[in-house]
C-alpha cells in the first residue's frame, strides 16, 4: 500500500515538476488571489477595518469639500468679473446733450458693450440714500456732482484690457477720471488665493494623518500574523511575497475610504446647495453650486489607494525588518 | 549534496559548532545524533540559512552559502523541506492550506496545487483529513503534515529537526519509513534525531556531535 502511494506521489511529482517552468505566470497568480483575498477579509469582517476607513474617509472629505467650495467661489468671483464696470467721470458744467453725443459715440466702439449716463441729480439721490450727508448737502447751493457715464465693457476683456480702457477713456478731454470698480473682485481673488495656500496645507497634513493611520493598521495587522509571517519565511516566501497581502490591504483600505470621503463630500455640499442658492438669487445671479466631477471624484479614489498601497508598504517593511531574523 | 568544511559558528563566544567537517551526496540519508547542546540544531540552521558561520565553507548542491546574496535565500529555501520539531503548523487554516502554502509561493496554479498537495498528503496517509484544522490532529498526525508540507515542493534536500522526539515508538517508526521512501527516490535527506536505538535499528550513517565537534561520522563508510 505504502508503495503504491510512493509510486503515485513519484509520479505526480514528475509530472508537476513538467509544469513549473513558467513563473511570471505564478506571479500574477499570487497578485490576484491577494488582490481578491484582501477585500474579502475586509468584507468579511467590516466592523475592524470599519474604524480605519471611517478616519480615511473623515480625514479626506475635510479637504476635499474645502477644494470644492473654494472652487465654487472662483465661479462665483469669474462670474461676477463680466460685471465690472468703469465709472467716467465727466469734467464740471458738462451739459446733458454732450454727455448724451459722447456717450453715443463711446457705445459704437467694440470694447464696450453698454452705457448708463447718470445724471448729477440721480447721483445726488443715490449718495443721500446710502450717506447720512442729507443735511450737509441740503446746505449746498448747487449740486456739486458731475455726469458719470457708466460703462459695461465686453465681457470677453479681461481685467488687465478693462484697465487699458479706462486708461484711454480719461484720455478724451470730456472724462475727468475713469474709476475701475475692480477692488472688490482684487480682494475676492487675494482671499481665494489665501484659502487654497491654507487649503494645500491642510491637505498635506490630513493626507499624512491618512498615511499614519493605514501605517498603524499594518502595523498591527502584521503583529497579529507573525506566526504566518515566520512560517512563510520559512518555506521560502521572498519579502515581496510576505508583503502583498499587506500591501492589498493598503490598496483597498484607501480606496474605500477614499470612495466613501466622496460620497461625503457629495452630502456635505448638498447641505450646502439650499443656502448657496437662496445666497446668490438675493443677488440675483443664477449661480448653481458645482460638485465634484466624475473625473475628479476617481483621481480622488485613485490617489487614497495609492496612498494606502504606500502606506502599506511603509509599515510592513519596517514591521517586517524587525522580525526578520526569526528562529526555528 | 550537503558538504561543510572546517565550518564553526560561535554565540556570544560560546563555540556551538568548532571544526566540523563532513560531506553527504546526493540522494543519500544520514542521521544526526548527539545530546540536547551538541549542536545539531546549529547545524541544521547553518544549511537552512537561517544563521551564518563565523569559519568554514559549507556547500549545498553546488551554492556556497556563505557568497549567496541575502535575496537569493528564500529561493534556496524552497529547494530544500525542512521537518520542525513541533510540525509549525497554522491553525487558521485547514491541513490542505497548510500543505499547500509552499506551492502557493511559488505561484503554482490551483489545479496543480490540488493535486499536488493530494499526493502528498495520500503520501503521508493523511488525505481524509486535508479539510480538518490542525488543532483537531494528534501530534503524530501534525508531524505527518509538516512532512507533507516539507515534501510538497519535490525538494532536492530534506532537514529533519527531531521529527520523532515527541511520539512513541511505533509512530517513529512510521514517520521514519516515510523518510527512507523519499530516500528511495532520490531525494537527499539528513535528520537529527537523538533516539539512539532507533538510529541502530536503521543502516544509516550518523554524524554524532559532541560539543559541537564531529565525534564520530561514518558517512565514508556508507559510500561503498
Amino acid at each position: 500500500m505504502v508503495q503504491c502511494n510512493a509510486m503515485i506521489w513519484a509520479d505526480q511529482m514528475n509530472r508537476a515538476n513538467i509544469n513549473q517552468g513558467n513563473k511570471t505566470y505564478g506571479l500574477w497568480v499570487s497578485h490576484r488571489q491577494n488582490i481578491i483575498s484582501s477585500l474579502e477579509k475586509i468584507i468579511k469582517k467590516p466592523l475592524s477595518s470599519l474604524l480605519t476607513i471611517m478616519v480615511i474617509a473623515v480625514a479626506i472629505t475635510i479637504p476635499t469639500t474645502m477644494w470644492q467650495v473654494i472652487k465654487n467661489a472662483q465661479i462665483i468671483g469669474q462670474n461676477w468679473d463680466g460685471k465690472t464696470k468703469i465709472s467716467c467721470f465727466l469734467t464740471k458744467n458738462t451739459q446733458y446733450t454732450t454727455a448724451s453725443k459722447l456717450s453715443q459715440k463711446l457705445s459704437q466702439q467694440s470694447p464696450i458693450q453698454k452705457i448708463v449716463i447718470k445724471t448729477p441729480q440721480e447721483a445726488l439721490d443715490e449718495f443721500k440714500e446710502l450717506t447720512n450727508f442729507d443735511e450737509v448737502l441740503d446746505v449746498l447751493d448747487d449740486n456739486p456732482l458731475p455726469f458719470v457715464l457708466i460703462i459695461s465693457p465686453n465681457p470677453e476683456l479681461n481685467n488687465q484690457q478693462i484697465v487699458q480702457l479706462s486708461l484711454q477713456l480719461e484720455q478724451l478731454p470730456q472724462i475727468q477720471s475713469a474709476i475701475i470698480d475692480l477692488a472688490w473682485l482684487k480682494k475676492l481673488f487675494a482671499l481665494i488665493e489665501l484659502l487654497w495656500t491654507a487649503m494645500a496645507i491642510l491637505m498635506f497634513l490630513l493626507f499624512s494623518a491618512v498615511l499614519l493611520v493605514i501605517g498603524n493598521t499594518i502595523r498591527l495587522e502584521v503583529q497579529n500574523r507573525i506566526d504566518e509571517i515566520q512560517i512563510m519565511n520559512l518555506l521560502g516566501a521572498s519579502a515581496g511575497f510576505i508583503k502583498r497581502p499587506f500591501l492589498y490591504t493598503g490598496f483597498w483600505l484607501g480606496s474605500i475610504g477614499g470612495a466613501l470621503s466622496w460620497l461625503f463630500t457629495f452630502i456635505s455640499l448638498s447641505m450646502l446647495d439650499k443656502p448657496v442658492t437662496h445666497f446668490s438669487s438675493l443677488y440675483a445671479s443664477s449661480f448653481s453650486l458645482q460638485y465634484l466631477p466624475i473625473k475628479h471624484g476617481i483621481i480622488l479614489v485613485f490617489c487614497c489607494a495609492i496612498l494606502g498601497w504606500i502606506g502599506a508598504f511603509i509599515s510592513s517593511t519596517r514591521a517586517l525588518s524587525a522580525i526578520k531574523n526569526i528562529n526555528v | 549534496m550537503i558538504s561543510f568544511d572546517r565550518v564553526s559558528k560561535t554565540y556570544e563566544q560560546m563555540n556551538a559548532l568548532s571544526n566540523v567537517n563532513f560531506l553527504i551526496k546526493s540522494g543519500k540519508m544520514a542521521f544526526l545524533t548527539g545530546h540536547s547542546g551538541a549542536g545539531k540544531s546549529t547545524l541544521l540552521k547553518l544549511i537552512f540559512a537561517l544563521e551564518h558561520t563565523n569559519r568554514g565553507v559549507i556547500v549545498v548542491n553546488g551554492i556556497n552559502l556563505q557568497q549567496m546574496p541575502t535575496r537569493a535565500i528564500p529561493e534556496y529555501r524552497q529547494k530544500i523541506g525542512f521537518v520542525f520539531q513541533n510540525a509549525k503548523l497554522l491553525t487558521d487554516r485547514s491541513v490542505f492550506e497548510n500543505v499547500a502554502l509552499p506551492l502557493q509561493i511559488r505561484g503554482f496554479y490551483k489545479n496543480e496545487i490540488k493535486t499536488r498537495v493530494c499526493a502528498a498528503l495520500d503520501k503521508v496517509g493523511l488525505l481524509f483529513k486535508k479539510n480538518m484544522n490542525p488543532i483537531t490532529l494528534s501530534s503524530g498526525q501534525q508531524q505527518r503534515v509538516g512532512i507533507a508540507r516539507a515534501i510538497v515542493n519535490r525538494p532536492d534536500i530534506i532537514l529533519a529537526d527531531e521529527p520523532t522526539g515527541n511520539l512513541d515508538p511505533d509512530l517513529s517508526h512510521d514517520i521514519m519509513q516515510l523518510f527512507i521512501d523519499f530516500n528511495n527516490i532520490g531525494t537527499t535527506i539528513l535528520i537529527a534525531s537523538h533516539d539512539i536505538t532507533m538510529i541502530k535499528k536503521l543502516q544509516y550513517p550518523v554524524i554524532n556531535l559532541k560539543n559541537g565537534a564531529v565525534q564520530r561520522d561514518d558517512l565514508g563508510r556508507s559510500d561503498e
